[in-house]
């Protein structure tokens, strides 16, 4: 532990032993438990570390005035303590692990009442289990607090009992956590796997007499809280527990599952369902949901005569067409939304997964016909969502290859469905002008995707113009983008127009959005992996570096505002400098004044660029090159990476903040107290 | 009894993230969706587990209704549709609908420019979720199912505020959300119907204060701020994006104006432009001078304030600059902070809370040396304001909201407890109604009593009237008789007649019938005789006929008298009766004759 976080420990246990109900901030509890818990996982024992932590137990609870929340921190950190057997030993023994986790006790002090102390003596206890030790604290009002009137009390006490049944059940058919324990503490096995049967059989018992179909409102909410903790502990379990606790609770489910009882219907099939489980075959699941679609859209040539009352509730229904569409790209394993963004996923996943399309099948081509109408249709709608769906929808085809029958080659989805560019061009082109940026960033994304097509050149300019003039982010993220997807799919080592790349590399890296910088810098690392295997030469790949701007890229990245932009420059430039430079000169004395080497690294990319322009594509000279490793050397890379991948609030959020904080809010209050109209009023953002 | 149950998962009793779980009419509603800033992992979303195991919110919830576009309202939308897995419908008004995502987008870079902070939503994520956004429009009813009806009314707060009333059946509750309920440089008062819902569901952040003149404020911060530029100092003002930044860049913009000050006013850019084309376009959400001037001149096309670029924060000079994010915890603000908190002509001003772990925080607490990375401490000389320009209802405003919508219960959420228990305590005593402050996790069950609108037939009023019975008042509620039936879903009551007819059935009267013995050595026409006086002497005031054919007749009751075979002392009495209440009643009585042996046993025809 930080040596002035322990110092500062015991005045802070003093402020919060003595802050009544006046926290600051709800969340400092939470955050200094986080560190505690932090702590104790790094093996550290907190008590032996800070031995004023006893002290301030004992202050709590032993004060009648300790405010709720406080005491309720407390029980967790005594819970989080006792988890360790050492400091479990020294808690019984100080008789305070007995006091505070009897419950009568807060009941006596009226303080059972209030649920947070509940959740903290919950939460107090479960940690505790973690040896088997612990076991012996394992109380029956556990069993009641299950179907508590918070639902956070409930929620905590059906963990808590599925942590215990965990914690008592066999591993792996050989040992119990429990019976593990045992072996190495062999005092005393005979009590603990009593304890352990006692545990077991106390819960199994009870979620026999809990479940059953309910009669009044009390017993319809312990069934709804026992029927989650049958799913927690069944998705836990393993066999021999597993089957045990089936057996127990078949009979009662079944009983409720014939009751239909529908406040329990979404809680039965937790327990019920298994995920993995398909309960028929995927091809009779998609013609089933097929002629259901068919149904929702009004087509109702296949049906019987007898389901009429269905159809009427079905027809139109777009919550029945979601659920479809979303079974249908289930069956195919994806997420999706809306009916037409749904639709459009639904169709591309299945693209990918099986069609070959056959142009000479007059169903198919009837089919795309449809679907190019629709495309166009679609592709300027009056809502921002829809022409957004379309264009992404545009976008995933493009990026799809498939075969089409018979024996052709292969293309992307969007040459085969929609005609290739002759359709999908103009709408793209169109949609780079829509007044929704979304829109013309999807726009710009599917042009990227279409990435087999020479007009793609003629398209460099628009982007570019987007890049320096469109307004949001999302536009001009997706042009660098562009410019990514279109670098790398050109086979040649050096990049179609060099004036083009590093007018894109000089705008990117200008630019206010940060991410825009970022991918920017992926565009240059992209440029530095093609230079270097192209040329296979150090001098002509930093050559062609130099001249594209990557270098002043990188430069000026490093010494951004922006962290992202910083670290993934910093990153490049490691990279560079181990492929650029020897390794006696990689690792340089990194105490070089960093300025001095970024002022010389910006002038030899200066003169570089002179130079490049003078003499047209002749290499840089010897020396400069030696140079740029001794630059690289010297920007202390290394020690920069390491500031940089840490979070820039690393500081500020860190235990010694925190505690700094709880100390000066502690001040400032009592200050305040004094200057009344000072008081910072807690808002909304 | 039918009930209406309200958990909070937050702002019950706390002014966290709003996120509130609604029962009604056996419909679940979510009000909110909010982000807790204070944490950097899941803690900072709410736990939806404890709605539903396994992410079926879907099919738990049946909507989920945003009440404006602050963090602490709507920031964990994305989490819960694209990441948990809700996919029912959103609403939310246009204006929120439009602004949401920028902030939401704001956010996002500026947490994941931060670093080290885990499982949040992507850029995709946030389009994603606002396409399944359904906008609302003001007092537009929009049917959710066929049961479930949302209305949305004005709030005031920020552009796009909205209170919503949620009604199944006859039972409703009105959410607020956050409100205000005085009208300020842009935006109006909130505003809702007399429409008297269950539980009304309100916003308490100043449960206990009477706002201090906001003009007070209001100068309070020209002040300060002119101040500081005439001594040639910046002032930095961390704002989140939109909202009460608008108010502020409208204030200083027309006291430029009037003092016609020439140092520049910056807003952080790529913003400024988007939000004033939004509040250009929802003009029909500002107030009414706004409203009324923007043809000749829009409050939102600012003179004074212009884009901010990160070189400006170096020039010499006096300045203004609205950054964000507003709790200095990373990004534009706080690099501008670090560059000018050396000198003590600056000035720093807080216009919101802020949480722990920020610099904002601690200044705020006034610490003065704030540790920097890699062991540097930064000298914060600069002056440190705080000044709270949230418009939310204060005490007063509260009650008058209770007035305007007559609710039957009252409901306190987004408060802190003990300002909460001040105003309930206000609030039952002068509105003699109950008044509810669950915490977080808690449930609050509000019996109601749902009165059911029923149709009565004409001829059913009027033979009511034929027989005497007196007009038909509101005010006073009798016992009618009737047959109730359910035609596309309304009720009626009509005659017994009229629903056989309407319904096209067939009438069949029940008649039921026992035999009862009894020792009697007279012979049956004496036995029968017997019956007749014994129940003309009991069932005074009913006709009692004795028919020549040896039958007695009470209203529908037919009593026949005849020996048993193997006994004359023992008489067979045939009861027959048609199901009235009344002749059931009747029967007892005479069942209940002195000396009769009573052995039924009845036969259905």
């Amino acid at each position: 532990m930080d040596r002035e976080c322990v110092s500062l420990l015991p005045r802070v246990c003093e402020v919060l032993a003595a802050s009544g109900s006046s926290l600051p901030d709800d969340t400092i509890l939470e955050k200094l438990l986080d560190w505690f818990t932090a702590l104790t996982e790094a093996g550290e024992s907190l008590l032996e570390a800070c031995p004023c932590l006893l002290e301030f137990i004992s202050a709590v609870i032993h004060d009648t005035a300790s405010a709720p929340g406080v005491l309720s921190f407390t029980l967790r950190l005594i819970g989080l303590l006792a988890a360790a057997e050492d400091d479990f030993i020294v808690l019984k023994e100080s008789l305070v692990l007995d006091l505070v986790f009897s419950c009568q006790h807060w009941q006596e002090l009226g303080l059972w009442e209030d649920p947070c102390i509940r959740i903290g003596w919950i939460q107090g206890l479960r940690t505790t289990l973690q040896h088997p030790n612990g076991l012996s604290f394992f109380r029956q009002p556990l069993l009641q607090l299950q179907t508590d009137t918070s639902l956070f009390v409930a929620s905590a006490a059906n963990q808590m009992l599925a942590h215990v049944l965990l914690f008592c059940q066999p591993e792996d058919e050989q040992n119990t956590s429990v019976s593990k324990a045992v072996v190495e503490n062999p005092a005393e096995p005979m009590e603990i796997n009593q304890d352990c049967t006692a545990v077991v059989d106390a819960i199994s018992e009870y979620l026999k007499r809990a479940l059953g179909v309910p009669k009044g409102s009390a017993q319809l909410h312990q069934c709804q809280q026992t029927l989650r903790l049958l799913a927690l502990l069944l998705g836990q379990t393993k066999p021999p527990l597993h089957d045990k606790l089936l057996q127990t609770v078949t009979a009662s489910l079944e009983e409720m599952v014939a009751a239909d009882c529908s406040e329990l219907t979404l809680p039965l099939m937790d327990v019920i369902l298994d995920p993995d489980c398909l309960p028929c075959a995927p091809d009779l699941i998609v013609s089933g949901i097929l002629s259901l679609l068919r149904i929702c859209s009004g087509d109702s040539s296949s049906s019987s005569a007898g389901c009429s009352e269905v159809f009427r509730n079905v027809i139109g229904s777009g919550k029945v067409q979601k659920c479809a569409l979303e079974a249908l790209t289930a069956v195919s394993n994806s997420p999706g939304e809306a009916v037409l963004h749904k639709s459009y996923q639904a169709l591309v996943k299945w693209m990918s997964v099986s069609c070959a399309i056959d142009l000479h099948n007059k169903s198919h081509c009837l089919c795309l016909l449809d679907l190019v109408q629709v495309v166009k249709k679609r592709a300027c709608d009056m809502r921002w969502e829809v022409r957004d769906s379309t264009m992404e929808f545009l976008g995933h085809l493009g990026a799809m290859r498939v075969c089409r029958a018979p024996a052709e080659q292969a293309c992307d989805a969007s040459e085969a469905l929609l005609g290739g560019c002759c359709c999908t061009t103009p709408l793209l082109r169109e949609a780079l002008q829509d007044p929704e940026s979304y829109v013309r960033a999807s726009a710009i994304k599917a042009l990227a995707q279409t990435v087999m097509h020479s007009w793609q050149e003629g398209a460099a300019p628009t982007q570019e113009q987007i890049l320096s003039q469109d307004t949001e982010g999302f536009a001009r993220r997706a042009v660098v983008k562009f410019f990514i997807a279109w670098f790398s799919s050109h086979t040649s080592h050096t990049p179609p127009s060099s004036p083009s790349v590093r007018s894109v590399l000089s705008r990117g890296c200008a630019d206010l959005d940060w991410e825009v910088k970022v991918h920017t810098l992926e565009l240059a690392e992209l440029l530095l992996d093609k230079a270097f295997l192209g040329h296979g030469s150090y001098t002509k790949g930093s050559d062609s570096l130099v001249e594209q701007g990557v270098i002043s890229a990188l430069l000026s990245g490093l010494v951004d505002c922006d962290r992202p932009v910083a670290l993934k420059a910093c990153r490049l430039l490691i990279t560079l400098r181990v492929t650029v430079c020897p390794a006696s000169q990689g690792d340089p004395d990194v105490s070089d004044a960093t300025a001095n080497a970024e002022r010389d690294l910006n002038a030899l990319n200066a003169t570089s660029f002179e130079d490049h322009s003078e003499e047209g594509a002749s290499a840089v000279s010897h020396c400069e090159r030696v140079s740029v490793c001794e630059a690289l050397g010297s920007l202390g890379l290394d020690d920069k990476l390491e500031i940089l991948s840490r979070s820039s609030d690393h500081v500020h959020n860190s235990p010694l903040s925190l505690l700094q904080d709880i100390l000066t809010a502690s001040t400032s209050h009592t200050h305040s107290n004094t200057q009344p109209g000072q008081e910072v009023i807690v808002d909304c953002y | 009894m039918p009930e209406i149950k309200v958990t909070p998962l937050g702002a019950g009793q706390d002014v966290g993230r709003s996120c509130i779980l609604v029962s009604i009419g056996g419909k679940n509603i979510m009000l909110d969706c909010g982000m807790h800033m204070g944490y950097n992992d899941d803690r900072r979303f709410p736990d939806f587990s404890y709605i539903t195991q396994n992410g079926r919110l879907t099919d738990f919830l049946d909507c989920l209704i945003i009440s404006h576009f602050h963090l602490d309202h709507c920031g964990a939308l994305p989490y819960m549709s694209e990441m948990v897995g809700y996919d029912g419908p959103i609403y939310m008004t246009h204006p929120t609908k439009a602004i949401c995502p920028i902030l939401l987008e704001d956010f996002r870079k500026i947490t994941v420019d931060k670093k080290g902070e885990t499982n949040f939503f992507t850029s995709q994520m946030i389009k994603d979720c606002m396409k399944k956004v359904i906008p609302l429009n003001l007092h537009q009813t929009v049917q959710v199912d066929d049961e479930l009806e949302i209305k949305a009314y004005y709030a005031g707060h920020v552009l796009g505020a909205a209170m919503v009333h949620i009604k199944v059946g006859s039972e409703s509750v009105v959410y607020t959300g956050d409100y205000n309920m005085t009208p300020d440089r842009h935006l109006g008062a909130a505003w809702i119907d007399k429409c008297r819902p269950d539980i009304l569901i309100s916003e308490s952040t100043y449960a206990t204060t009477i706002r201090d003149s906001k003009r007070c404020r209001e100068r309070d911060f020209l002040k300060k701020v002119h101040e500081s530029i005439e001594r040639g100092g910046k002032v930095l003002i961390p704002v989140f994006a939109l909202g009460r930044a608008q108010e502020l860049c409208i204030l200083l913009e027309t006291f430029w104006e009037r003092m016609n000050l020439k140092a520049p006013i910056y807003f952080s850019t790529g913003l400024t432009e988007k939000a004033n084309h939004y509040y250009k376009l929802f003009i029909t959400w500002t107030n009414q001078k706004i409203r009324k001037t923007f043809v000749q001149r829009n409050m939102f096309e600012f003179k004074h304030i212009k884009a901010f670029d990160r070189s400006y924060a170096d020039n010499p000079g006096p300045m203004v600059v609205f950054a964000t994010p507003g709790m200095l915890h990373a990004g534009q603000s706080l690099q501008i902070f670090k560059k000018w908190a050396g000198n003590e002509k600056n000035m720093v001003i807080m216009p919101g809370y802020c949480v722990q772990g920020t610099i904002g925080h601690k200044i705020l607490n006034g610490q003065r040396k704030l540790e920097m990375e890699g062991r540097a401490t930064l000298d914060v000389k600069l002056q440190v304001e705080y000044m709270s320009f949230s418009a939310h209802a204060d005490a007063k405003g509260i009650m008058q909201l209770i007035r305007m919508a007559e609710p039957r219960n009252m409901l306190l959420v987004h408060g802190e407890a003990v300002k909460m228990e001040f105003l309930k305590g206000k609030i039952e005593q002068e509105f003699s109604i109950d008044c509810y402050m669950p915490a977080n996790g808690e449930t609050t069950t509000v019996t109601t009593n749902p009165s059911v609108p029923v149709d009565i037939s004409l001829n059913l009023l009027k033979r009511e009237m034929a027989l005497g019975g007196p007009l038909p008042d509101p005010k006073k509620p009798r016992t009618m008789h009737g047959t109730l039936i359910m035609k596309e879903n309304s009720l009626k009551l009509v005659s017994s007649e009229q629903a056989l007819k309407e319904l096209g059935l067939n009438e069949h009267q029940l008649r039921f019938t026992c035999h009862v013995q009894l020792q009697d050595p007279h012979s049956d026409a004496d036995t029968l005789h017997r019956i007749y006086t014994h129940l003309k002497s009991v069932l005074k005031g009913y006709t009692i006929q004795h028919l020549p054919d040896g039958t007695v007749i009470v209203e529908s009751i037919v009593i026949k008298v005849s020996s048993s075979a193997e006994d004359s002392n023992t008489k067979v009495l045939l009861l027959s009766w048609s199901y009235q209440v009344k002749t059931w009643t009747l029967f007892l009585e005479a069942a209940a004759l002195p000396g009769v042996t009573t052995k039924l046993s009845s036969r259905h025809p």
